[in-house]
């Protein structure tokens, strides 16, 4: 009796076990992460803020084992940002362009693109139902943070690729933040013509050398951090003027600057350019800014814990 | 109470223009002047400004405070006099103070006091205001409009101010100024974020970066 109400046991949780990894969540992430780098496709997405809509055209080929891609704003003349592997391009006219050493365009959603198992260690992911975007059949995949402090993202992929075709990121209450939803794909066998002029264009092999400029010894220093959050090194010679401390914190997904300038007496204040949040804090004589997907609370805190 | 008069009494603790007769009204009728301290109060609670802790004493320190200041005054005079003749200065100060002359001077030390309160009272109110920003549990959030960059959030709405509507404005304007440049630059960060990386444990290197 007992072995065969142990082996049943065991059987049912197999079994659940198989079926649970039919559909698991994180399967559908990493489809939606491979779909966008080993398709050729053209798309277009807008990214869609309270009181702002951007949208980009977005194409994406491989060709010979590399990965080129392109990300071109559609309406403000800004700059056109080509991948091609481990170099992204940012040119503008009239410009120099920047190059810098990156796997990925920090302009798309990075969700698409981090390492999934870092993701794991913030985000559980649950499948939600099917639904039916732009003539297509998506399924709804809910990542839910594990840590309150984080935007959750709700993302509609292809049920039949994985490609994202929406990602809403939202607030622990399930507010709308900002929207990132594809409007256009036209997926492609081989390499799309546009985007043979941009590989074989030429365009410097290495990063440019950032100036080892350091910002000038301050006794400042963030006594806190959000859980999961560390500092990484800024590039010193893009601190603008008049900052007199900048600490960049990441936790793998999103990244979090602090300011600190001389003060000019204001109130506390807390914006939000769609998921970002902006808080300016008077601290001492100073003005503490921080900028990043954390919540005004955690934002303030950071702020505090400038001594 | 008297509500037309209440009308321009509440605009002048607005810091509006009122008119000498008003104001002649104002600092003799205590009526009037306890209706005008208390619009200060409420407009000070509207806005936010009221310390963490009100100063329960708040009147009576001042009350102690003003009965030192005309006294030292009074004394001093009168120590002046006194050395002169000592006996016909008090029959010439109660002789005085039937005296038209005498009447109006006092009326002139109520109204001064009356003033004086007025105008420390709102200095008090708004330089703690400053400070409860820094402690309360949540800073009040100003909720002016952001053009075309990112959305106030309005955790509690502040009544906007009218006396400092303009300077306001312009301070805001220098303020998303300020912000929009350093959400730019948290941006760039972001972008050579891996190169900055690389960076690090190498060695100097010189070239500069053109981008802007």
């Amino acid at each position: 009796m007992g072995w065969k109400g142990l082996s049943s046991a065991l059987i049912i949780l197999f079994y659940s076990n198989l079926s649970f990894a039919e559909v698991s969540g994180w399967e559908w992430f990493e489809r939606s992460q491979s779909s966008v780098r080993q398709y050729n496709f053209e798309a277009s997405f807008v990214v869609i803020k309270p009181n702002q809509v951007d949208s980009y055209r977005w194409l994406h080929g491989v060709q010979d084992h590399s990965e080129i891609e392109q990300l071109m704003p559609l309406e403000q003349s800004g700059v056109e940002i080509l991948r091609r592997d481990q170099m992204v391009y940012y040119i503008a006219p009239e410009k120099t362009p920047l190059a810098t050493n990156s796997s990925t365009i920090k302009e798309l959603p990075a969700l698409l693109y981090r390492d999934i198992e870092s993701i794991k260690t913030l985000y559980d992911a649950v499948p939600g139902g099917s639904a039916q975007l732009s003539g297509r059949p998506a399924q709804l995949l809910r990542l839910t943070p594990l840590q309150n402090d984080r935007p959750g993202y709700w993302m509609w992929l292809d049920s039949q690729t994985g490609f994202p075709l929406k990602i809403d990121t939202l607030t622990i209450q399930n507010e709308v933040l900002e929207r990132w939803v594809v409007t256009h794909i036209l997926p492609h066998t081989t390499l799309p013509e546009a985007l043979s002029v941009a590989a074989n264009a030429d365009l410097p092999k290495a990063a440019e050398k950032l100036p080892t400029v350091s910002l000038p010894e301050s006794p400042l220093e963030l006594s806190w951090l959000p859980g999961g959050y560390q500092q990484v090194p800024v590039a010193a010679a893009m601190v603008p003027q008049q900052v007199l401390e900048q600490w960049l914190l990441s936790d793998g997904l999103h990244q979090v600057s602090v300011f600190v300038q001389p003060g000019a007496s204001l109130p506390a204040q807390a914006f939000r350019d769609g998921a970002t949040t902006i808080f300016v804090m008077p601290k001492n004589q100073f003005d503490v800014t921080v900028i990043g997907p954390v919540s005004i609370e955690s934002a303030r805190q950071i702020a505090e814990s400038v001594r | 109470m008297l509500s037309e008069k209440s009308d321009w009494l509440s605009a002048a603790s607005d810091n509006q223009a009122i008119s000498p007769e008003q104001l002649d009204s104002l600092l003799q009728d205590a009526e009037l002047q306890r209706s005008f301290a208390r619009y200060h109060l409420i407009g000070a609670a509207i806005r936010n400004e009221l310390p963490a802790q009100l100063d329960m004493q708040f009147a009576d320190n001042f009350a102690s405070l003003l009965d030192q200041e005309p006294a030292y005054q009074l004394e001093a005079s009168a120590a002046a006099q006194r050395q002169d003749t000592p006996v016909s200065f008090w029959k010439k100060l109660g002789e005085a103070a039937n005296t038209g002359w005498f009447k109006t001077g006092f009326q002139g030390a109520v109204a001064a006091s009356v003033a004086l309160i007025a105008v420390l009272g709102v200095q008090q109110f708004q330089g703690t205001g400053q400070d409860a920003d820094l402690n309360s549990p949540l800073p009040v959030l100003q909720t002016q409009p952001v053009a075309g960059f990112a959305t106030p959030v309005s955790l509690s709405q502040t009544s906007v101010d009218s006396r400092f509507e303009q300077e306001q404005r312009q301070a805001m304007l220098e303020q998303q100024k300020r912000l929009q440049q350093l959400l730019q630059a948290h941006r760039q960060q972001i972008r050579v974020m891996e190169t900055a990386q690389q960076n690090t444990p190498q060695a100097p290197a010189e070239k500069p970066i053109q981008e802007h």
